[in-house]
């Protein structure tokens, strides 16, 4: 019972939408009926609109998450295994995490123009930093006790990282990208309702301009399934990889409503 | 197999400015294939005798001189077991006994090594559970079949069964003494149970502010009966030097 307590409130929120449309309780024009919002979804989808601006935002997605993972992995092993890095990086990196990535964008079209290279370094500066963080985190946080267990047996210094200090930080750098996807995901809808030509942004805002408010509906719940769906991805991937992580280790970080799927 | 030499043998911590000394010039001698065990109050400097011999800590002075018979051998194989069992939480007991076998890469020995000790430890039925899943008594049974796989000259002990029940801690004494008595390997066992080193160690050492202040011969053998007279004056004895820190007596490599 208690896995379907989660869908009480969406479909009470549906039933209420329902009834308040059918009777006339809303104006049809800034609030469509559930039945029109349903049938537009199918009709983009059937159009294959809704799914050449998915794809869009789906590739710029990967891609710039790909582009941060690549910078941001190394980087933070690097300080993480370096006091010396550290201390010169970690001030700069600092300032610039403060910085929400939605503020840089009118910056980034300036310079890299409306094109895919602008989207793409906002979804890399919303990445980088939840997956610096959590990376970097996780070697300094390494169990010195258990690095010890390796130096007796001899190992190496890259044994010892390789075999010791990565796995133990493996479930914060899984953290991280969890954390990052999210943020990516919200920034680039960002910067696609401020400049893009495709994409879910795009499709929203070219419906407002065309006052197709069912339009918009079926682009904010698209956004939020699918913000959804990848969490829930993530979720089952890091509960099979991770699941050494006991109750004694006491770490948690997935939200209670995941857990309640 | 090595026998192990101590010459003023001196650790010293900085602490604010401060001089700790941790070891005060340590001589002893620790003979090849022997089983000793070192007693002392917490903070007596067992621990980083143990750490300094395994090479996790340095020394400040002194020497350390490592043997095989009569001749002097460089660097013998030594591991340590610790207090915690410090298994490594994502792998499973199979794995973390296949650790210690990092540098051996015929995976036919890796896998007799494993089992043979899976076996002796009594660990077969458990080799793919994580160490989330198993008891403290089971998770330094691991922790001690790691280090038998690594087949090390030198075993040394750090209070390994310090936080157990005392039925598993009984269970392990005698697995250790019969391992021990099979394998011949040296052993150095520290300990702060006055008759756990009684009963476990074929020489007992004393220590008090990290100098050496007690030693004594027990007995070759380990079936020892723990209610006799004599083991009860060395009992007595050993507490008084254990608690008395007015007696130094740092040489005992005679």
């Amino acid at each position: 019972m208690k896995n379907y307590r989660g869908v009480v409130l969406p479909l009470l929120l549906i039933l209420i939408w329902g009834i308040g449309s059918q009777y006339g309780l809303f104006n049809s024009f800034i609030v469509p009926s559930p039945l029109r919002v349903l049938s537009t979804g199918w009709n983009l989808i059937a159009k294959g609109i809704l799914l050449k601006h998915l794809s869009v935002s789906l590739w710029r997605v990967f891609a710039g998450f790909a582009i941060a993972f690549f910078l941001a992995f190394p980087l933070a092993v690097m300080v993480g295994l370096s006091k010396k890095i550290h201390a010169y990086l970690v001030p700069s990196l600092e300032f610039i995490r403060h910085i929400p990535p939605i503020a840089m964008i009118p910056l980034l079209i300036l310079w890299f123009g409306i094109g895919e290279t602008s989207k793409l370094s906002v979804i890399v500066l919303a990445t980088f930093f939840p997956i610096f963080m959590n990376t970097f985190s996780g070697i300094v946080n390494s169990n010195v006790d258990l690095e010890e267990v390796g130096v007796n047996f001899g190992f190496t210094r890259a044994e010892i990282f390789l075999k010791i200090t990565l796995p133990q930080a493996m479930p914060s750098v899984f953290t991280g990208i969890q954390l990052g996807l999210g943020y990516s995901w919200r920034a680039l809808m960002g910067a696609e309702l401020i400049a893009a030509s495709s994409g879910l942004g795009y499709m929203i805002i070219e419906a407002e301009t065309l006052s197709r408010i069912d339009i918009i509906f079926v682009g904010v719940m698209v956004i939020g399934i699918l913000g959804y769906a990848i969490d829930w991805f993530f979720f089952k991937i890091a509960a099979y990889f991770f699941r050494w992580e006991g109750k004694s280790n006491g770490r948690d970080t997935t939200p209670q409503f995941i857990k309640n799927i | 197999m090595a026998g192990i030499q101590l010459h003023n043998l001196s650790k010293i911590f900085k602490l604010k400015e401060e001089d700790v000394v941790a070891l005060n010039k340590i001589n002893l001698n620790i003979k090849d294939e022997s089983f000793v065990t070192i007693v002392g109050k917490s903070g007596c400097g067992k621990t980083t005798l143990l750490r300094i011999l395994s090479s996790l800590e340095s020394k400040s002075e002194g020497e350390i001189v490592f043997t095989q018979g009569n001749t002097v051998i460089t660097s013998p194989k030594i591991a340590i077991v610790f207090q915690e069992p410090r298994l490594m939480p994502w792998l499973t007991i199979r794995d973390n006994m296949k650790l210690s076998l990092i540098k051996i890469k015929n995976r036919h020995e890796v896998n007799r090594r494993v089992d043979h000790y899976l076996e002796l430890l009594d660990l077969w039925r458990f080799q793919d559970a994580y160490p989330n899943q198993i008891s403290g008594g089971m998770a330094q049974r691991v922790a001690l079949g790691r280090t038998l796989c690594y087949e090390p000259d030198i075993i040394l002990m750090d209070e390994p069964l310090g936080a157990l029940d005392i039925y598993n801690r009984k269970i392990l004494q005698d697995e250790i003494i019969k391992i021990f008595e099979n394998c011949k390997k040296t052993i150095v066992f520290v300990t702060h149970d006055v008759d756990e080193a009684l009963y476990m160690g074929q020489q007992v050492v004393v220590m008090n502010n990290g100098n050496l202040v007690n030693h004594m011969r027990i007995s070759e053998s380990h079936s020892k009966d723990m209610n006799s007279h004599e083991m009860k004056a060395l009992k007595r004895a050993l507490t008084h030097s254990i608690m008395d820190s007015r007696i130094i007596r740092n040489d005992f490599s005679a």
